[in-house]
């Protein structure tokens, strides 16, 4: 039996594998050819993941509005069909106002800085455990290009790895891959900010004269391109000081909940958008802000 | 099954995977479907078809993934090679043997995992990824598999198609 399962023809088929994999695995390899193939397959599957997040929703209201009003008295059906039809459209109202909320702040956070971007909704996240991603609506068509810094109102989301016509990938601060330029704003002292096993991040490179606080807000600090300076990344948490090492490295609680975002900011361009001084109108007699 | 069938699964299986599956994920990790179908296709169909499906789904995530193209394929294709090669040593699986069997199947995709993360992209600590990682999306993995066996597999009139070959124990005529 032993004979029959280990026979050649699979032993072919794994060194094919391993070849191809190994092939696949070459950085050159990994932009063009590649990406040129998955562009059909990303835009197919990308218009279910759109449509799978908007009927979420659906099913959502009507398990609120329906569903759990089965098991009531039948002679009141027809009332409690409507009071359901209400309910339902009363959810769908609520999360109607509630998004207009989100955008409402994210629109004002736009207004209030001087950076250009652009308003994103998220439609999936990685497949696997390994990376820590977000999939968004835009991609180059609208202006979007990798390496570009993803935000909320609240923080620092991460930067944009890949971008396709209609889509785009966004690595959170929070993967292990990702590294983010960063200051705290109390010492002044500056770091960088990685992602962690366990999906929460930490600031490395920290001097060991300073005086770090748990709570100390992180912030960026704009030395990496695609942030502008001062935005929130998060608190700092437990502080790991010890006596050989060249640095001190602390725990950071993002300040952004990833597993509830819904939309994002693109920041396309970290050029100032305000009018130049002097002009009729000008808010901002100052010069370009938030550069790095 | 039907092919189509087989094919809308594949092509649900990943939006399902990034957009669902996230409310049901423990500390940012969350269970592998795609592992889940490749098991069962590998183990109730043979090695072939748990590698070509193992293939297709694996090439399918990778597009969808921060990671470098082909780590997937190499975790997934792997998988359905290994869970048709489990399909010839274990036949009649019950509900236990299945979640043991995807939690070895899961580990040791994932270590694969880690091995070819470890060459492309740089230094994980083993223990780390193990630790928050690995084993918790293992012990997911196998809970789930063992519910859609009791739940889905154990009613369909599914048979490992080789097993008429094998008689227990064996004909010594």
């Amino acid at each position: 039996m032993l004979r029959q399962i280990i026979n050649y023809r699979r032993f072919i088929i794994l060194f094919l594998t391993v070849l191809l994999v190994t092939v696949l695995l070459f950085p050159e390899l990994q932009r063009r050819p590649v990406s040129f193939l998955g562009r059909p397959v990303v835009f197919l599957i990308s218009g279910l993941q759109k449509g799978l997040t908007w009927t979420a929703d659906g099913i959502g209201g009507l398990w609120k509005g329906y569903i759990n009003l089965i098991a009531v008295r039948r002679e009141n059906e027809i009332l409690k069909r409507d009071l359901a039809r209400l309910e339902s459209e009363n959810l769908q109202l609520q999360e109607a106002a509630q998004a207009n909320e989100r955008l409402e702040q994210l629109l004002n956070f736009r207004k209030t800085n001087a950076f250009h971007a652009l308003v994103a909704a998220v439609i999936g996240r990685d497949p696997s455990n390994w990376y820590r991603t977000l999939m968004i609506d835009k991609g180059t068509r609208d202006g979007v290009a990798i390496d570009m810094g993803v935000i909320t109102p609240v923080g620092v989301v991460g930067r944009v790895i890949k971008a396709d016509p209609n889509v785009s990938q966004v690595l959170l601060v929070t993967d292990r891959n990702s590294a983010v330029a960063a200051l705290i704003q109390r010492t002044r002292d500056e770091g960088l900010v990685e992602g962690t096993e366990r999906g929460l991040a930490r600031i490395k490179y920290l001097s060991l004269l300073a005086d770090l606080k748990e709570g100390d807000l992180v912030l960026s600090s704009g030395l990496t391109g695609n942030f502008p300076k001062g935005l929130l990344i998060g608190t700092l948490g437990r502080v790991t000081k010890k006596e050989l090492d060249l640095f001190q490295q602390a725990e950071v609680i993002p300040s952004v909940d990833f597993s509830k975002l819904e939309e994002v900011l693109v920041i396309t361009s970290l050029e100032d958008r305000t009018p130049p001084a002097g002009r009729p109108g000008s808010p901002s007699a100052e010069g370009p802000q938030n550069r790095k | 099954m039907n092919r189509w069938i087989y094919t809308l699964i594949v092509l649900l299986l990943i939006p399902v995977q990034t957009t669902w599956l996230q409310a049901v994920g423990m500390h940012a990790v969350k269970p592998d479907l795609a592992l889940l179908l490749i098991y069962f296709t590998g183990f109730y169909a043979g090695e072939m078809k748990g590698f070509t499906i193992g293939w297709i789904t694996g090439a399918l995530m990778d597009f969808f993934s921060g990671g470098p193209f082909g780590l997937q394929i190499a975790m997934k294709a792997t998988a359905g090679l290994l869970s048709g090669l489990l399909g010839r040593f274990f036949l009649n699986a019950t509900g236990t043997l299945t979640m043991g069997l995807v939690l070895l199947l899961s580990l040791i995709t994932g270590t694969i995992g880690y091995f070819f993360h470890q060459l492309v992209v740089g230094e994980i600590h083993f223990m780390e990824a193990f630790r928050w990682t690995l084993l918790p999306e293992a012990l997911y993995n196998s809970v789930l598999g063992g519910v859609v066996f009791w739940v889905v597999i154990r009613r369909l009139p599914i048979k490992q198609p080789w097993s008429d070959d094998v008689s227990f124990p064996p004909n010594t005529d």
